[in-house]
């Protein structure tokens, strides 16, 4: 344990990639901080104005200041990721469990389930999913949760199907432990490490996913100001105030590129392959 | 006899495929079915006027043999517009994956040979950043860059204004043109599709060549590489003659998959430039709230994907006995 702390410690990537989420961390947790604009109060005085030393990244159409906007906008970004880990991680881990650990007719059906929805396009069943039922950045959460716990539950599944081939799960079985105390006492803790690893290497994508929900006009709705439905007023702009759509998206590609860096020295450290 | 029950085994795997594909298949119609059930948007009374009555009734019927209804946006039937989209997504996915391949499995083989080398940090880099960005924002900094700053790129579109008759029926316009013999078409036509092409192919690109290094690198560690080494082969020849094919195997799924994903990602990048496919058609549908093309695109897009997944799974145990009997 101590042996792999060190070795992330030393990884580039990994002290590269928690700086930068620590730095994101800190923003989303105390904006005001960083800006003492507000990301709502509109400026009609002071529209589409470039970068300046009050704006310091300029305005947008409504005269908003867009640093303020993008620094409040880091909250949702966390919300969005948290929200979906917290769901995806414990119910993709219970089906995974089940499905490798029952031999019955309901572990086959949670493991035909999980191959059902590894093999679903996410991105546009969370469209449908959304346009149908409801845009909001609620539904866009429900919309992502709903494909996501699937590379858990697979996970799960296959390292459980492993593990209780082991002798001391047949010694557990035999002192008349329960499944399910096996399952969560003895199981559970030898998986955490392989689906925390793919929890940082999944969360870019949720990122990704949601800003593009936003992009789309089916993610959180203005005046929030969330990047990707700021990419989304911005594109009519495109051509004439480039910092409109420059920095959202920078700020999206700094955040998920802090996770992949994390995900990709986590995966070096632990499995000694990755890139 | 060994053989015959690896064939049984190969056998009972097929059926196996066939089995989870269509329960894929028969929960995303349910998926889709349920949606529409519980979805707020009325398709029938956002049609007002005389109207009303008789393509409201179809509007609701969101079946295939009523063409999946009719279209807010277009006043055509869904299936219709499908159509017409589809030769113009496929043109664009093929594209950016000729892209992706001719860069990606040339890079990651280099990579691979020159492991820890500036060269694989490179690609590592252009690998991060691939997963990291977000494609509509690449699509709209390459616009903003190419198209309205450097000005090397047409405006989007997929062809021209003077050849707008030209995209009226669905074809793959960049064959026909060659074909007609119709060269100003062609180089317009080629002219558009470069840009949205290359954002597109960049997002494959990096797993492409990722998964390549990754083959190599295991091959590489085979003992038949040893073997050719001891016995004096050069070291290109062994690249060429027995390394490559092998992971060409594998690779050709990786390819397979990546080109379903495209689709996806398609999505957004016709959107930004105003690509004529199912993925623009989808994007506007959504802003109209038009259930019927919605809910159509969503099926056709993820029955591609499912079959493309479908196939890949076939194809790999088909094309690997190992994996087979495992």
């Amino acid at each position: 344990m101590y042996k792999q702390v060190l070795a992330m410690y030393n990884n580039k990537s990994i002290v590269l990639g928690f700086s930068l989420l620590a730095l994101f961390i800190l923003v989303a947790l105390v904006p005001t901080m960083f800006t003492r604009q507000s990301p709502y109060t509109p400026n009609f005085d002071n529209i589409l104005a470039p970068a300046n030393g009050q704006h310091i990244f300029g305005t947008d159409e409504l005269g908003r200041d867009l640093f303020a906007r993008i620094i409040f906008g880091t909250r949702y970004a966390f919300i969005v990721v948290l929200s979906v880990c917290i769901v995806t991680i414990p119910l993709g881990f219970t089906i995974g469990a089940i499905a490798g650990y029952k031999q019955n007719f309901i572990g086959n059906f949670l493991s035909r389930m999980i191959d059902v929805f590894l093999a679903l396009p996410k991105l546009i069943i969370a469209m449908a999913l959304v346009a149908s039922v409801g845009v909001g950045i609620k539904n866009a959460i429900f919309a992502i949760i709903l494909t996501a716990w699937a590379p858990y539950a697979r996970l799960t599944r296959a390292n459980v199907l492993q593990l209780k081939q082991q002798d001391f799960i047949l010694v557990l079985k035999l002192q008349g432990v329960s499944s399910s105390r096996i399952l969560f006492r003895f199981i559970a803790p030898l998986c955490l490490s392989p689906i925390f690893l793919q929890a940082f290497l999944d969360m870019s994508g949720y990122i990704l996913m949601v800003a593009g929900l936003g992009f789309l006009g089916l993610g959180a709705q203005p005046p929030l100001p969330e990047w990707g439905s700021m990419l989304a007023n911005a594109k009519d702009y495109i051509l004439t105030h480039w910092w409109l759509i420059t920095y959202p998206g920078g700020a999206i590609l700094l955040l998920s590129l802090s996770f992949n860096l994390i995900g990709e020295g986590m995966q070096s450290v632990l499995t000694n392959k990755g890139f | 006899m060994q053989l015959i029950t690896s064939i049984s085994l190969n056998y009972k795997q097929c059926v196996n495929l066939f089995i989870r594909f269509g329960i894929t298949s028969a929960t995303l119609v349910l998926l889709v079915v349920f949606l529409s059930k519980i979805s707020p948007i009325d398709s029938g009374l956002s049609r007002v006027g005389d109207q009303f009555s008789d393509i409201s009734y179809q509007a609701k019927n969101v079946s295939l043999k009523h063409g999946f209804g009719f279209s807010l946006l277009t006043n055509n039937l869904v299936l219709q517009d499908i159509k017409l989209a589809m030769p113009a997504t496929f043109e664009l996915a093929t594209a950016a994956m000729l892209f992706a391949i001719l860069i990606g499995v040339p890079l990651g083989i280099l990579a691979a040979v020159n492991k820890d080398k500036l060269l694989d940090h490179i690609l590592r880099m252009l690998c991060l950043l691939g997963n990291s960005v977000s494609i509509f924002w690449l699509s709209l900094m390459a616009m903003l860059l190419f198209y309205a700053k450097l000005q090397l790129f047409p405006a989007p579109g997929r062809v021209d204004i003077a050849f707008l008759d030209e995209i009226a029926q669905p074809r793959f316009l960049l064959i026909s043109s060659i074909l007609d013999g119709n060269w100003p078409l062609f180089k317009d036509a080629l002219a558009h599709i470069m840009l949205p092409a290359l954002v597109l192919g960049y997002y494959s690109l990096a797993n492409i060549s990722r998964m390549t290094r990754l083959f190599v690198l295991q091959e590489l560690q085979q003992e038949y590489v040893i073997t050719c080494k001891l016995k004096g082969m050069p070291f290109n020849q062994i690249l060429r003659r027995h390394i490559l094919p092998n992971t060409a195997i594998k690779l050709i799924t990786v390819i397979l998959l990546s080109y379903a994903s495209l689709l996806e990602g398609s999505t957004f990048v016709e959107n930004i430039f105003m690509w004529p496919g199912i993925g623009l058609y989808l994007t506007q549908s959504i802003m109209v709230n038009d259930l019927n093309a919605i809910l159509a695109c969503t099926i056709v897009i993820a029955l591609i994907f499912i079959t493309a997944n479908f196939i890949c799974d076939a194809l790999y145990k088909f094309l690997d006995p190992r994996v087979a009997n495992v």
